[in-house]
C-alpha cells in the first residue's frame, strides 16, 4: 500500500487513506492505524523478553494460547521512555509481510478512539532528508478538531523489524 | 427376439449403480439390470458370463445382510465385466482426470482406505507365508483387492484397476483350489501389494502436485506376469456353478467408455467410504493380532481441528490453574474448592482424551518392517523373521511417520550386518534362521522401541579401528563400550567390507540418530559378541509436549529440556577455574567442562554473580557437555511446545516457547545451539567430549 501511495498524487493519496482509524498515544504524539488491521486490544499481559530479538521487539505474549511478538513503537519512532504509561496497552494487529499475514502486538501508551478521517483532512508527511527519520512510517497527517493524527504504516514497522534481524 | 448388446446393458448397469439407493426398489432394479445382462451374455459365454453369474449369486447372498455393500459389489462387478468384455481395446494413455474438490475428496478416502487395505493384505500374506493358507485368509485378501478395484474404477485409475483385477483373479483361483498360495503365486501377490502401494503413493503425489497421474513403469509387466501365471494354471475341471473360470485380461486395460460412464455421474454416487468401512468391519478378522480393534466405528476429522482443540484445552488447563492459585477473597470457601477440584479433574481428563486423539498404534510401521525384513533377507540370502511385540502401543501420529525411516535403516542394518548367513549360524551352533524382535512399549514417560537381533553382535574392535582411521577417536582407551558403539552413527561410517545394494555405504545409521534426535529421543546400543545386538530408541510420548526444567536467571525464567540435562549441582569454589579470568571452566568429578553464564549470554540483569551461590545445570548435546550457570531451578514441568513464530528474529537460542502455569510465556532453550557455541580445536566433534578428560 505504501509503495503505491508514495508515488501517487496528493489527492489520490488522501482518497486512498480516507477511512476509519483507531487512534492511540505514544509519548506525547497521537497516531492512527487503519481500523481493519486491528484485531483486538489487550492490556495487563506480562511481556516475556526475548534476548537477541531484533531491536524494537519487546518480547512475546500469550494471546489465548498463541504466542505473538510484541513490537515497541517507541524504538521505531525514536520516542524516549520518559513519560511511558505505567499500564501500556497492546494493540493486536494483523500485519502483512512478504511471507503472509502475521499477528503482531504493538505496545502503545493509551488507546484513544475510533474516528472517521476524510480525504480532505489528510496531508502528506514532510521529509526531513534523513534516512532514519520516523516520517518514513507515516503515511499521512490528518488534521481534525484542532488535533493532528499521524497515520502510521504498521506493515512497514514490522517489515523493518524483520529486516533488522537479517543485518 | 433380438438379444441386446451386452456392452450397452453394462453401461446401463454402471450408471444405475451410481444413481440408486440401497433400498428395496433400488436393489430390485439393480438385480433386474444384472439379470438382463446375464441373459445377454449367455450366448456369448466366456469369463464375463461367469463374473455376471457370480455377481448375481453374491448379490442375493449379500442383499439380506448388507444392502449397502451390494452397491459396492455391483460396481466392482461392472468394472470386471468391462475389462472382460473389451479386452482388446487397449489404450494405455492415462485419461485426463479432472480433479475437482469432490474427486479429490474421493481420492483422499480411496488412498486412506486402500492403504489400510494393503496393510491388512500384507499382514495376511506374511501370516500365510509362515502359517499357511486358510480360506478365511484368502477371502480377506480377495476382498481387499476387490474393494480397491471397485473404487479405483470410480476414479478411472485404470492401471490400479488392472493390477487389482488380475490379483483378485489370482485370489479367486486360490479360493477355488486351482492354485495354492505359495512360491511364485505368493511372490506375485507380494509384488502386487508393493506395486499397489507405490502406485497409491504416486497418486497421492500427483494429486498434491495437481498433475496428471503418469503410468507406473513396472505395473504393466507385473500385470502381464500375473496374467501369464493365471493362463498357465490347469484349466477348470468341473464347471462349477458359482465359480468363475480363469480370467485373462488384457495387460493394459482401457479406461474406455464404461469406466467413464461410471465416473461421470459421480455427484450422485454414494460415498464409497462408508461402505468400505462397513465392509471392513463386517469381514471376519483375517489374522489374529487385531481382534477387537476392527469392529470400532471411526470418524475422520481434519488433523488441524484436532490440533486446535488440543491447543484450546491446553489453554483451559492453564486458566484452570490460574483460577486455582488465585488468592481472591472467596476462593477459600469449601464449595469453591470442591468445584475447582472437580473442574481440574475434568480438564485433565479432557486433555488426556484430546492427546489420545492424536495418537495411533505403531502397528502400521511395524508391519512395513516385517515386509522389509523378508525382502532384505531374501536379497542377502538369509533366513530372517521379524517378531513384533507391543504393536498396539500408541504414539503421536507424526512420530510414527518419522519413525519409519530410522526403522528401515535399523532393520536393513540388522539383517545385512547383524544376522549371519545360515552356514555361519549353524557353525556357531544357532538355528539357521535369524530372528529380529521389534518391540514397542511405554516405559515411564517415554516410548521405547527396541530392535533386537540374534546375530553376531557388533564388532567392537573393528568399529574402534575404523573410528581411529576416520579420525573420530583421539584417545581410544578412554572410550566406554557405549561410546564406541555410538561411533557407528557418525555420517559415512561403515565397517562393511563391501558395498551391497542393501547397506554398506555408511548412510543409514546417521539417519537413525538424526531422526531420533530430531524427535528429541535417544539411541542406545547393547551388543554381545555372538549373541546379537539391541538398538533401543527412547522417544518422548509426543512431539507436542516437552519435559522441561524451569530455571530462573535474574527475574527471567527459561525452560531447559530435561532430556538434555545430565545433572544440576551447586559448584564449590574449588570446582571453578578460569582461562584468562574470563572464560570459565567447571570441574565435575574430574571432568572439566566449559561453563556458560546464561545471564551474560542472554543479557539478563540482576542475576547472581557468584557461582557458589547459584546453580549449574550440566547439559549435553552432540557429545558435548556444557555447564549452564543459572540462579535457581524452580520445577520440572511438562509444557506444550509452541513455535515462537515470526517477528522475533532468528532467535536461535530458543527451540520454541511454552505457556507456563501462570499464563506467561517461557522460552525453551535450544541446548544444541548453546553447546554449539563451544568448539574444540584439533579434534573432530565426536572426540571432543573426551578431550577434557584427565
Amino acid at each position: 500500500m505504501n509503495a503505491i501511495t508514495h508515488s501517487t498524487t496528493e489527492t489520490t493519496r488522501g482518497t486512498a487513506l480516507a477511512g476509519k482509524y483507531m487512534t492511540f498515544r505514544v509519548g506525547g504524539e497521537e497516531y492512527g492505524v487503519e481500523i481493519l488491521k486491528v484485531r483486538e486490544l489487550i492490556g495487563l499481559l506480562e511481556i516475556t523478553r526475548v534476548p537477541h530479538a531484533p531491536h524494537g521487539v519487546r518480547g512475546v505474549v500469550n494471546l489465548r494460547g498463541k504466542i505473538i511478538p510484541v513490537v515497541d513503537l517507541r524504538t521505531h519512532l525514536g520516542i524516549s521512555n520518559d513519560n511511558a504509561a505505567a499500564r501500556p496497552v497492546i494493540i493486536v494487529a494483523q500485519l502483512q509481510t512478504a511471507s503472509g499475514p502475521v499477528t503482531t502486538g504493538v505496545v502503545v501508551d493509551q488507546v484513544l478512539e475510533v474516528r472517521n478521517i476524510a480525504a480532505a483532512h489528510i496531508e502528506p508527511p514532510p521529509s526531513f532528508g534523513r534516512e532514519d527519520e520516523a516520517t518514513r512510517f507515516i503515511l499521512g497527517i490528518a488534521k481534525t478538531d484542532k488535533r493532528v493524527v499521524l497515520l502510521i504504516d504498521l506493515d512497514l514497522v514490522l517489515a523493518e523489524t524483520n529486516l533488522s534481524l537479517v543485518a | 427376439m433380438s438379444v441386446p448388446n451386452p456392452t450397452a446393458l453394462l453401461e446401463q448397469l454402471a450408471s444405475l449403480v451410481l444413481s440408486v439407493d440401497a433400498d428395496e426398489a433400488g436393489l430390485d432394479s439393480l438385480l433386474h439390470a444384472l439379470t438382463e445382462l446375464y441373459d445377454a451374455l449367455e450366448p456369448v459365454g466366456g469369463p464375463a458370463l461367469d463374473t455376471a453369474s457370480k455377481a448375481i449369486t453374491h448379490f442375493k447372498e449379500l442383499r439380506a445382510i448388507a444392502p449397502r455393500e451390494v452397491l459396492q459389489l455391483v460396481s466392482a462387478a461392472a468394472v470386471s465385466l468391462q475389462l472382460e468384455l473389451t479386452p482388446s481395446a487397449s489404450n494405455a494413455a492415462a485419461k485426463a482426470v479432472t480433479r475437482d474438490q469432490d474427486t479429490l475428496e474421493l481420492v483422499r478416502d480411496f488412498l486412506q482406505e486402500s492403504g489400510d487395505g494393503i496393510s491388512v493384505a500384507d499382514e495376511i500374506l506374511l501370516n500365510i507365508e509362515s502359517a499357511g493358507t486358510t480360506s478365511e485368509k484368502v477371502n480377506a485378501l480377495f476382498r481387499v483387492f476387490h474393494s480397491i478395484k471397485g473404487v479405483a474404477g470410480f476414479l478411472e485409475l485404470t492401471e490400479i484397476v488392472a493390477l487389482a483385477h488380475s490379483t483378485e483373479s489370482l485370489m479367486n483361483e486360490v479360493r477355488d483350489g486351482r492354485c495354492s498360495l505359495t512360491g511364485d503365486a505368493l511372490e506375485l501377490v507380494f509384488k502386487a501389494t508393493t506395486m499397489l502401494r507405490a502406485m497409491l503413493d504416486d497418486l497421492k503425489r500427483a494429486c498434491e502436485a495437481g498433475v496428471e497421474l503418469g503410468s507406473h513403469p513396472d505395473c504393466e509387466s507385473l500385470v502381464t506376469r500375473l496374467n501369464e501365471f493365471l493362463a498357465g494354471l490347469p484349466p477348470e475341471g468341473e464347471p462349477a456353478a458359482v465359480v468363475a473360470p480363469v480370467v485373462v485380461v488384457a495387460p493394459v486395460p482401457s479406461g474406455a467408455p464404461l469406466v467413464a460412464a461410471i465416473a461421470a455421474p459421480r455427484a450422485s454416487a454414494p460415498e464409497p467410504e462408508p461402505q468400505f468401512e462397513k465392509l471392513e468391519s463386517a469381514a471376519p478378522s483375517p489374522s489374529a493380532p487385531r481382534p477387537a480393534g476392527k469392529m470400532r466405528e471411526t470418524v475422520k476429522v481434519d488433523l488441524e481441528r484436532v490440533d486446535s482443540m488440543v491447543e484450546m484445552i491446553g489453554e483451559l488447563i492453564i486458566v484452570e490453574s490460574m483460577l486455582k492459585h488465585s488468592r481472591e477473597p472467596g476462593s477459600t470457601s469449601v464449595t469453591m474448592r470442591n468445584t475447582l477440584g472437580q473442574l481440574g479433574k475434568i480438564s485433565r481428563d479432557l486433555q488426556n482424551a484430546a492427546m489420545r486423539m492424536r495418537t495411533v498404534p505403531v502397528n502400521n510401521a511395524f508391519q512395513k518392517m516385517a515386509r522389509l525384513t523378508r525382502e532384505v533377507g531374501r536379497k542377502a540370502g538369509k533366513e530372517v523373521v521379524l517378531v513384533t511385540q507391543g504393536e498396539g502401543t500408541e504414539m503421536d501420529r507424526a512420530m510414527v511417520e518419522r519413525l519409519e525411516d530410522p526403522l528401515v535403516h535399523m532393520v536393513r542394518n540388522a539383517v545385512d550386518h547383524g544376522i549371519e548367513s545360515p552356514a555361519e549360524r549353524l557353525a556357531a551352533g544357532k538355528q539357521p534362521g535369524g530372528v529380529l524382535t521389534l518391540t514397542a512399549s511405554h516405559q515411564g514417560g517415554s516410548i521405547v522401541i527396541e530392535l533386537k537381533d540374534d546375530g553376531k553382535g557388533l564388532d567392537r574392535d573393528r568399529i574402534l579401528k575404523k573410528g581411529i582411521e576416520r579420525g573420530l577417536v583421539s584417545n581410544p582407551e578412554a572410550l566406554t563400550e557405549q561410546e564406541i558403539f555410538q561411533l557407528i552413527f557418525a555420517p559415512g561410517f561403515s565397517t562393511a567390507p563391501k558395498v551391497t545394494d542393501l547397506s554398506g555405504r555408511g548412510v543409514g545409521m546417521d539417519v537413525v540418530k538424526r531422526n531420533v534426535e530430531a524427535m528429541r529421543g535417544r539411541v542406545f546400543i547393547e551388543s554381545r559378541p555372538g549373541a546379537g545386538s539391541t538398538f533401543r530408541l527412547v522417544l518422548p510420548l509426543t512431539l507436542a509436549i516437552i519435559d522441561g526444567m524451569l530455571v530462573t536467571v535474574g527475574r527471567e525464567r527459561y525452560l531447559v529440556p530435561s532430556l538434555s540435562i545430565v545433572e544440576a549441582l551447586q559448584p564449590t569454589a574449588a570446582m571453578l577455574m578460569t582461562i584468562g579470568e574470563r572464560d570459565e571452566l567447571l570441574s565435575v568429578r574430574g571432568q572439566v567442562l566449559p561453563m556458560l553464564r546464561l545471564s551474560s549470554l542472554l543479557g539478563v540483569a540482576g542475576a547472581r554473580k557468584d557461582p557458589t551461590t547459584a546453580l549449574v545445570v550440566v547439559v549435553e548435546s552432540m557429545g558435548k557437555r556444557v555447564g549452564l550457570l543459572v540462579d535457581e531451578v524452580l520445577a520440572q514441568q511438562q509444557v506444550v511446545i509452541k513455535a515462537l513464530g515470526q517477528g522475533v528474529g532468528k532467535a536461535e537460542f530458543y527451540s520454541g516457547a511454552a505457556i507456563l502455569s501462570d499464563g506467561n510465556v517461557g522460552l525453551i532453550l535450544n541446548i544444541d545451539k548453546l553447546c554449539g557455541l563451544i568448539s574444540y580445536k584439533h579434534r573432530a566433534a565426536t572426540g571432543a567430549q573426551h578431550e577434557a578428560r584427565p
